[in-house]
């Protein structure tokens, strides 16, 4: 195709869309990006104390503890002193009295090494348990209710066999207190049925039952096989720990979004009749047990002491509520700190308008 | 002695326990922001009894219920267990399942000339009864009965006390417009047993109650256009009359201790607010203007009264001491506000307000805060309290007024039947 000069529009038109064209694929090609949507993660900062309780301790305390210490079956051989924390007030009391026997028995200097050994002439009480026959000793205190208990103890875990399972289920109440019932209890969880029948069969090598044998461990002198936990001190009762104090705890930003899941769901179905008296609304609190399922353990209760007849037909309302929307749906992610939600209260908004 | 006190404390001790320990082993707090004003769905089955006894009581209690904006009665007719014994554990599960929340079974008897009557409300979640009571009375009363037991169902579902088993005076209204026949009109709350308390041979308006007794005190205008301010015991029928006063006469209104009658006397153009003792029959004059103080209504503790004045320019709401003195502007709003009526519960004063050729009934805090307006329309007016102060009935002109009853919230409007028109409702207190 032949240009026409003499009408130079088209061309000159095209080589000026051309420029354009070349001018901005290479200006505009140094324009930043967009930056790409980042998904955010709530972050918490936590101190080291906050994550060591959030993953030490034990999950199948039985029960809860207000002051839960660690378990401690044996006394350690060579004291594990943590001397990091001078400053904790627990620490304290035990010092000023091993002080003065020290001081009785030599000089000043020498302290640090006899400590060790003292912390252990104060546990002598516990006794029972230095013996060594943690079978016997069992419960103390205990025992006088359940007379049969003193078999079960069979201290070899060979005793796995048949009977253990029998009798293990009486002695239940008490495994908390010695590492080898727990251990045979556990041995009795795995094996799923207390069927004392089908044990033996499975095991041919076993030795059938015999009441003579299981007396001769009974009055054995032998060593525990179990190593047991080691410590300063004698910490019988430490096993049972607390539910929380090990457990997974819920952290700031799991709390508010499981609260705002119930909130949401108690909401749908918080209908309270109008002209209602709302100076002291706020005092209509209802407390709640949840099962693990998301389902109620039992009545919400009134938690206000409130005797006001307005207060109590809020929290009435409240308490209708509660039990209408239930079952809550609770995510799966939650379960594990069952302990931290298993009692929620619930208050009305500041206003009802 | 000592084990007595010791008993005592530790029973004191356990029954705070609970409380105590609820609070302290609750782990996760979850605080609701809103809340849904429903009706409660109520079941009302008929109750058992003689005859047709057990279902008018129930279709009382229901249209009670169901007035107050709280309950809403369900349709019979979705009812699964038609029969509902009192004696018995209901079925909770047939009535989850048409969604009542509330469930009420009784039974009537009569004997005689004597009626027994018993009921029990039953929460339907937790399948739990919520209150129960039984009340015999004379056979006739039967209505009577039907509005205990919606005032017992009520109270315990809002905390708030009854307010059905309360009659209203008014003033009934026959005949062609310019030449009606006004009388005073007893009714139930729910407009039921109509009865005349006067003649219509002469003009009668402002009927209001005694706080205290079965009287009530108004302004009656002879033929010859004398005023005067009558008592009726609405019981005996007895009446007389409180004093002739030179002049015209506005609002007569008792004292909560029924005592004295707290009223307006007009004096050369001017009216100003006085009270007269009923039984020294002595008055004593609270304000002293030039301007024309009126509708003046006592606070339930008897020590302020709050009126309308036009001292300021035009009509307004002031307060004062009961014994007179200086008085406070409480209203400041939009229009003219007039015929302040003090709440029971003290929490409210209810009013009338014109603003423009609309008038509205409202209510606000004595302190003139929160004002609100509860209905508006071409003309409203003379707002009167239910004993729980939760509810108010006014009239409102239609081409011929019609009672109304609203609550404080604004959520309920329900009109009040009456046999032809009526104005100037006055509630009672609850008959006890």
């Amino acid at each position: 195709m032949k240009i026409d000069w003499s009408e130079p529009g088209l061309p000159l038109s095209a080589a000026a869309h051309a420029a354009l064209l070349v001018v901005s694929l290479i200006g505009l090609s140094s324009a930043q990006p967009f930056a790409d949507a980042e998904e955010t993660l709530p972050v918490e900062i936590i101190t080291s104390d906050q994550f060591s309780a959030m993953t030490k301790g034990e999950k199948t305390a039985k029960e809860v503890q207000p002051a839960p210490k660690p378990r401690i079956d044996k006394v350690a051989e060579t004291e594990q002193l943590k001397p990091t924390q001078g400053a904790d007030p627990t620490d304290v009391p035990t010092p000023p009295a091993r002080a003065p026997e020290i001081s009785d028995a030599t000089s000043a200097p020498p302290l640090p090494p006899t400590r060790p050994p003292d912390p252990v002439k104060p546990e002598p009480k516990p006794e029972p348990q230095k013996t060594a026959e943690p079978q016997k000793p069992e419960p103390p205190k205990v025992d006088a209710e359940i007379p049969k208990p003193p078999e079960k103890p069979q201290p070899q875990k060979l005793a796995k066999a048949p009977d253990p399972p029998k009798e293990l289920e009486k002695p239940k109440p008490q495994p908390p207190q010695f590492d080898k019932i727990a251990q045979l209890l556990e041995q009795k969880k795995v094996e799923e049925q207390p069927k004392p029948v089908k044990p033996p069969a499975k095991e041919k090598g076993e030795p059938s039952f015999s009441t003579s044998a299981i007396e001769k461990l009974l009055v054995s002198k032998e060593k525990p096989q179990a190593s047991g936990s080691v410590g300063a001190q004698l910490q019988k009762t430490a096993s049972l720990g607390t539910q929380t104090g090990n457990a997974p705890k819920l952290s700031p930003s799991m709390r508010d979004a499981l609260a705002g899941l119930l909130k949401d769901q108690v909401q749908k179905c918080f209908d309270i009749p109008p002209g209602l008296d709302e100076t002291k609304i706020q005092q209509a609190q209802v407390r709640v047990v949840f099962k693990e399922d998301g389902s109620l353990a039992e009545r919400p209760q009134v938690a206000s002491s409130s005797s006001d007849p307005g207060v109590r037909a809020v929290a009435g309302a409240l308490q209708r509520a509660i039990m209408r929307c239930a079952p809550y749906q609770i995510p799966a992610q939650f379960l594990p700190t069952f302990n931290e939600w298993k009692d929620t209260l619930f208050t009305p908004p500041e206003s009802l308008g | 002695m000592t084990p007595f006190i010791s008993r005592r404390s530790l029973a004191l001790g356990l029954a705070a326990t609970p409380l105590v320990a609820a609070a302290a082993r609750a782990e996760l707090i979850v605080s609701l922001d809103r809340a849904n004003f429903q009706p409660m769905p109520i079941a009302i089955p008929d109750l058992q009894g003689e005859g047709d006894l057990g279902a008018r009581v129930a279709a009382v209690i229901a249209n009670d219920l169901q007035r107050s904006g709280v309950f809403a009665p369900i349709d019979k007719r979705a009812f699964i267990d038609k029969a509902v014994s009192p004696d018995v554990m209901p079925q909770f599960d047939s009535w989850r399942a048409i969604n009542a929340q509330a469930l009420v079974t009784g039974r009537v008897q009569r004997d005689s000339a004597r009626m027994h009557a018993e009921f029990r409300l039953w929460d339907v979640a937790s399948g739990e009864q919520a209150t129960g009571q039984q009340y015999t009375t004379d056979a006739n009363n039967w209505r009577r009965v039907a509005h205990l037991i919606a005032d017992a169902i009520y109270s315990k579902i809002t905390g708030a006390g009854g307010f059905f088993d309360t009659r209203v005076v008014y003033v009934d209204e026959t005949g062609p417009k310019q030449a009606r026949r006004k009388r005073l009109a007893l009714m139930d709350q729910d407009g039921a047993n109509v009865r005349y308390l006067t003649e219509g041979n002469e003009l009668v308006v402002t009927p209001r109650f005694s706080p205290t007794s079965q009287e009530v005190t108004y302004m009656a205008f002879a033929s010859n256009g004398d005023a005067s301010v009558r008592l009726l015991n609405i019981e005996t029928g007895q009446r007389e009359i409180v004093g002739n006063f030179p002049g015209m006469t506005f609002s007569p209104r008792f004292s909560p201790d029924g005592e004295r009658v707290v009223m307006s006397l007009e004096q050369s153009g001017n009216a100003n607010i006085y009270t007269m003792d009923l039984r020294s029959r002595a008055t004593t004059r609270l304000t002293d203007t030039s301007a024309i103080d009126t509708s003046p209504s006592y606070s339930p503790d008897g020590s302020q009264i709050v009126f309308e004045s036009d001292r300021g320019g035009a009509q307004q709401l002031y307060i004062m001491g009961s014994s007179g003195g200086p008085a406070r502007r409480i209203s400041f709003g939009q229009g003219r506000y007039s015929t302040p009526v003090w709440s029971p519960k003290g929490d409210y004063i209810a009013f009338t307000r014109q603003s423009g050729n609309s008038f509205g009934i409202g209510v606000m805090k004595p302190d003139g805060s929160a004002e609100r307006i509860l209905t508006e329309g071409f003309h409203n007016e003379g707002p009167t309290w239910a004993p729980n102060g939760r509810y108010l009935m006014f009239f409102r002109d239609q081409g011929g007024a019609k009672i109304f009853m609203a609550d404080v919230t604004g959520r309920v409007d329900v009109a009040v039947p009456t046999p032809s028109f009526g104005s100037d409702p006055a509630w009672s207190p609850l008959l006890g």
